[in-house]
């Protein structure tokens, strides 16, 4: 996938309650504004539960009017600006984007729009509701950077890596230390395709929860890495995480030069290498299984393809499939950045809602190419009780690839 | 119209100057419009699909860009 740049230098410049908003971005609201499809709201996971306009790509705009007009006043209104997934679905139906956007070169970017709005407010002395628990998820991922060589290669243990990094593992904090199935189980398949590679140990702290408070910071950490991997000579960056994934695809190329580095999803590389190599999983497994496309590619990247090939690859095993496009209204519920832990209820319910429409498909399984779905589906279930198992599309690819593999799942084989 | 259109890459684009006037255009290099076209045809495709048994198109002589 090659890096996707989109840009608006006006959100450079930083909202403060003294200064008249700038010119080109009260246009920008009129944008949106102007607008009466409002497609935005019925294809936000959030509006669907919430019905507050007030939370969509169309709400955020008009706060932003409103304020310029001096009808508004940012610090009451930031609260609303809490309430986005950043899963971009709404920057895909809105017509500037899809009708427009490549004619005019000027799309709708709500998730920049939303971050900046956030982190203006916070510099500027201003508080989000209920941050306490992101400042603290935060800290913990800064605390883990003096020991992250250790940390980030911990999962790894017994599992043959090459001296270079030629073709290099990008494993976050979140996949090494809550989501280790992911990097072990691609590690294997990886290793059975006969692949050399190594485990990149300097990731930073990459969640794109700090972009909403302070996107100096988060830059700091993305531009050691640029640094980091031109010295070690990474010519393949293998990205465990596909919020990363989308990070390394969207926002790195705001920032930095990125040509001389190919980022590429775990399962695009897996499926690509078994496609230049011609192998093609040997055990059956039979089954019937949904799946749920991550916000970061399917919305973000707009990317969906590989782990639906990589599941028909798998002799038996079918997926009963909701198109990419109709999942554009779906969410995990965690959102792709503080939403869960800024709305822990209403995170719930529309994780229970995506479980409840695969058990509706007939389906004991969801399969997911995400550790942070996977994590929020495991806590759904067995808050809701719905009988529909979240496993993570490698593994099912392990047991078909006759990797030995003790699987969290009892509903797979 | 046709003077205040570009042809680039198979692809037809507002002259930038005609952005100027009202609202200007943004970043944008080509593997993001090619995913803002990916997304729309994905869109189309699932609406056809459950709305529709056929696509029209306009006549070839009044869409096809002019050598």
């Amino acid at each position: 996938m090659t890096y996707q740049l989109s840009k608006k230098d006006f959100y450079a410049e930083p909202l403060t309650k003294t200064k008249a908003i700038p010119e080109e971005f009260v246009k920008e609201a009129y944008l949106v504004f102007a607008c009466r499809h409002k497609f935005c709201r019925d294809i936000c996971p959030n509006f669907d539960l919430t019905r507050d306009e007030a939370h969509t790509s169309y709400g955020f705009h008009t706060s932003i009017l409103a304020v310029s007009r001096g009808v508004g006043d940012l610090e009451r209104l930031i609260d609303d600006f809490s309430y986005c997934l950043e899963c971009g679905a709404c920057e895909l139906r809105c017509p500037n984007t899809s009708m427009g956007g490549d004619f005019y070169r000027r799309s709708t970017t709500t998730v920049d729009l939303v971050r900046k709005v956030r982190r203006d407010h916070v510099a500027d002395g201003g508080e989000i509701r209920d941050w306490a628990a992101v400042k603290d998820y935060l800290d913990e991922h800064r605390g883990f950077v003096a020991g992250q060589g250790d940390l980030v290669t911990k999962w790894a243990e017994g599992i043959k890596v090459a001296g270079d990094l030629k073709t290099a593992l990008f494993v976050d904090f979140f996949t090494a230390t809550q989501g280790t199935e992911v990097p072990r189980l691609a590690a294997q398949v990886l290793g059975k395709l006969g692949v050399r590679f190594g485990i990149y140990t300097t990731p930073g702290v990459t969640a794109p929860e700090l972009l909403s408070v302070d996107d100096e910071e988060w830059k700091q950490y993305a531009a050691a890495n640029v640094a980091n991997f031109k010295e070690l000579g990474v010519k393949t960056l293998v990205v465990m995480n596909p919020h990363d994934y989308a990070l390394f695809i969207r926002e790195y190329p705001k920032w930095f030069a990125m040509d001389d580095l190919e980022v590429v999803f775990v399962t695009d590389f897996i499926l690509r290498t078994m496609k230049a190599k011609g192998v093609t999983p040997p055990v059956a497994v039979e089954g019937r299984f949904a799946y749920h496309d991550p916000c970061t590619l399917n919305k973000l990247v707009v990317e969906a393809d590989s782990p639906r090939e990589l599941v028909a690859m798998v002799p038996g095993a079918e997926i009963v499939d909701v198109m990419p496009a109709n999942q554009w209204r779906y969410c995990c519920g965690n959102g792709n950045g503080p939403y869960r832990k800024l709305h822990e209820d209403i995170s719930y319910r529309i994780g229970q809602k995506r479980l409840r429409a695969a058990a509706d498909l007939g389906v004991d399984t969801i399969l997911v190419a995400c550790p942070h779905c996977k994590d929020q589906f495991t806590d759904v279930k067995a808050k809701a009780g719905l009988p529909v198992e979240p496993v993570h599309v490698l593994e099912l690819l392990a047991k078909a690839m006759g990797i030995e593999w003790e699987t969290t799942s009892p509903t797979i084989g | 119209m046709a003077e205040d259109i570009l042809y680039k890459w198979g692809e037809i684009e507002i002259l930038p100057t005609r952005m100027e006037k009202y609202i200007k255009q943004q970043e944008m290099n080509e593997a993001e419009r090619e995913r803002i076209v990916r997304a729309r045809n994905m869109h189309l495709d699932w609406y056809h699909r459950h709305f529709a048994y056929e696509v029209l198109k306009p006549p070839a002589d009044e869409w096809e860009p002019k050598a």
